[in-house]
């Protein structure tokens, strides 16, 4: 089925008035919980609010602003009733990113979905003078009435915006239509249909396209999500324990998330025998990570997807076998999602993946270069990705084209970093690089050119820190190299190993207490 | 003096960072500020050090990053988790 057979705002509308009654769990927390019914109320209720915000042409988009708390759930779901694009943003969100992504998106309000009801000042401090509406989330609230009246969304209207790396200027907001998202609604379902589970991971974030396989196979089974609060990452025992509580049956994660969680030997099928169904998205999944799943879970399944947020979460997916463990290739992405086709260029079979079809978004808000490049075409969508294709359709990943890195599944360019960094005063040139350990990028190094001290690379990362959100601050700053180091055109491996060797100067910034991870 | 769980701890360290030898640790090393473990590679040390440790259970939420900075105030906390003597 595709999403042209599927007018998506009744798509959406069935599944909401399926919470209706429900007082089952939707969402759990450490320490809160929302049951369906509530989630079903208190985003009509909110929806009916939204309404009452001034309208374009277009509807404006609303900002959803929080961490992993059950009040996330029903902003979420007030925007969709309503037709407002949503912009998920986080707790960590700098201050002047937020104001970046209000303006760049010309929002009309900002639901605040975590904290205390009655103080706004973290948010409010930050869009001082924009004159916006700054609402808190009351689960509590009941709608005036049982169905909204919102306008009618068409399929190309846009459901939600997610905003990526670029640190250049404006941050960059993707675009995804209700088309594009009833037709990823349709695909999860089909891929997990023989899935056997009862609740549902709560691993990603939701300014993270991944949440989505989280929230749809969880909103469409009417099961629970049992949320992980990235500030508990430490503590990965409570969240096992939860998790076991829970009965949690789907596990939907970054490859980043799941070596983390192998860490601890209480992950394991002993310990969590309704863990069957392992999804991958966001980062190459790895042979290590798969037979460390097969080991502490004998008979799960292990799906591997892959996909750019411009192309709505995922496009491709396959079910990981023995078989492809045993093959000498890394383990393939998988093959086109139905309704989606992906060709190579320039040679069919190898080279640049090109993306066509129902999963291809809107594209990027106000960015008509950017946009002309990558959008060649209406629902074709370039990727920057190399792969490589068999002649069955089947796909492998085999990097970026540009300098655009992973680090913990969030997509970072190193190019941008750099700039940023250039422009600081007193900078000659710099270079970032990945910092990685056993082939995974971990953090960024950055090699700072000019007369610089550790106090001024200390100054320097925190002023970064001021301006970026903290998975696009490099950790390890170097400055004054051996003389006759120069930047080279193309950086070597032994160039940066000399450099780090060599520098006068180190600085580790520590992003003290926060979370990198996705 | 380096007392043995020191030494798993700095072996722990140069194991997960990669690095070519612990020459450079030392009890007053850093780990936040000087390594740059984050805090999921603090949790990864963690683990290596339970499998290095036996005698070791940690209760990661009992083990936050802001009760130790450097290798030996974590060593100290280390050996508060034992769960017999240890020869030092």
């Amino acid at each position: 089925m595709t999403s042209g057979q599927r007018d998506p705002q009744a798509l959406l509308r069935e599944i909401h008035r399926g919470f209706r009654g429900n007082l089952g769990d939707a969402y759990r927390t450490a320490t809160a919980s929302l049951s369906f019914d509530t989630l079903y109320h208190g985003a009509l209720a909110l929806a009916e609010r939204l309404q009452t915000l001034p309208s374009g042409a277009t509807p404006r988009p609303v900002l959803i602003w929080g961490h992993k708390d059950p009040r996330y759930m029903i902003a979420y779901w007030a925007c969709l009733l309503a037709g407002r694009p949503l912009v998920p943003t986080e707790r960590d969100t700098p201050p002047e990113r937020l104001r970046q992504i209000v303006q760049g998106c010309d929002a009309c309000a900002v639901l605040v979905a975590e904290g205390d009801p009655a103080d706004f000042t973290h948010v409010s401090g930050a869009l001082q003078d924009l004159e916006l509406p700054i609402w808190g989330v009351d689960p509590s609230l009941m709608p005036a009435a049982e169905a909204i009246t919102a306008p009618p969304v068409t399929s190309e209207d846009v459901a939600y915006i997610m905003f990526s790396s670029g640190t250049l200027g404006q941050p960059k907001g993707i675009q995804v239509s209700y088309g594009n998202l009833a037709d990823f609604i349709l695909w999860q379902q089909a891929l997990l249909k023989d899935a056997p589970f009862a609740a549902v991971s709560g691993n990603i974030r939701h300014c993270f396209d991944v949440s989505l396989f989280e929230l749809w196979s969880a909103w469409q089974r009417c099961c629970p999500i049992t949320a992980l609060n990235h500030a508990d990452f430490a503590n990965s025992t409570a969240y096992i324990e939860r998790l076991q509580a829970d009965g949690v049956g789907l596990w939907v994660s970054t490859p980043s998330i799941t070596r983390l969680m192998l860490r601890n030997r209480r992950f394991n099928g002993e310990r969590l025998p309704a863990l069957r169904t392992f999804l991958f998205c966001g980062e190459a999944l790895s042979k290590q990570v798969v037979e460390a799943l097969f080991e502490r879970f004998p008979n799960c399944r292990v799906i591997n997807t892959y996909g750019p947020t411009e192309c709505t979460v995922a496009v491709t997916s396959l079910e990981i076998t023995r078989a492809h463990l045993d093959a000498p290739q890394d383990l393939p992405i998988g093959y086109a999602r139905s309704g989606t086709t992906l060709v190579a260029t320039p040679d069919p079979g190898h080279g640049e993946i090109e993306i066509q079809g129902a999963s291809v978004g809107l594209g990027y808000l106000n960015l008509p270069e950017k946009q002309a490049a990558a959008f060649p075409r209406p629902k074709c969508y370039r990727t920057g990705d190399r792969g490589r294709c068999t002649p069955e359709g089947l796909w492998y990943f085999e990097g970026r084209i540009d300098r655009e890195i992973k680090v913990q599944g969030v997509r970072i360019d190193l190019d941008d970093i750099e700039a940023h960094i250039r422009r600081q005063p007193g900078i000659e040139d710099a270079v970032v690089e990945p910092y990685v350990l056993r082939g995974e990028p971990r953090a960024l190094n950055a090699y700072v050119f000019g007369q610089h001290t550790a106090t001024a690379l200390q100054a320097l990362a925190e002023q970064m820190a001021r301006d970026l959100p903290p998975y696009l601050v490099p950790r390890f700053w170097y400055a004054g190299f051996e003389s006759g180091l120069n930047r080279n055109s193309k950086i070597d491996r032994a160039w940066l190993a000399e450099a780090a060797k060599t520098a006068n100067h180190r600085h580790v910034h520590s992003h003290s207490g926060t979370e990198t991870l996705s | 003096m380096t007392s043995h769980i020191d030494t798993q701890i700095i072996d722990a360290i140069v194991e997960l960072l990669d690095m070519d030898d612990g020459s450079s640790i030392t009890p007053d090393t850093r780990i936040e500020d000087d390594l740059g473990l984050d805090s999921g590679l603090l949790l990864e040390l963690f683990m290596a050090l339970e499998e290095r440790l036996p005698a070791l259970e940690i209760d990661p939420s009992e083990l936050r990053p802001e009760q130790f900075s450097t290798v030996q105030s974590l060593s100290a906390l280390i050996a508060s988790f034992m769960k017999e003597d240890v020869p030092a």
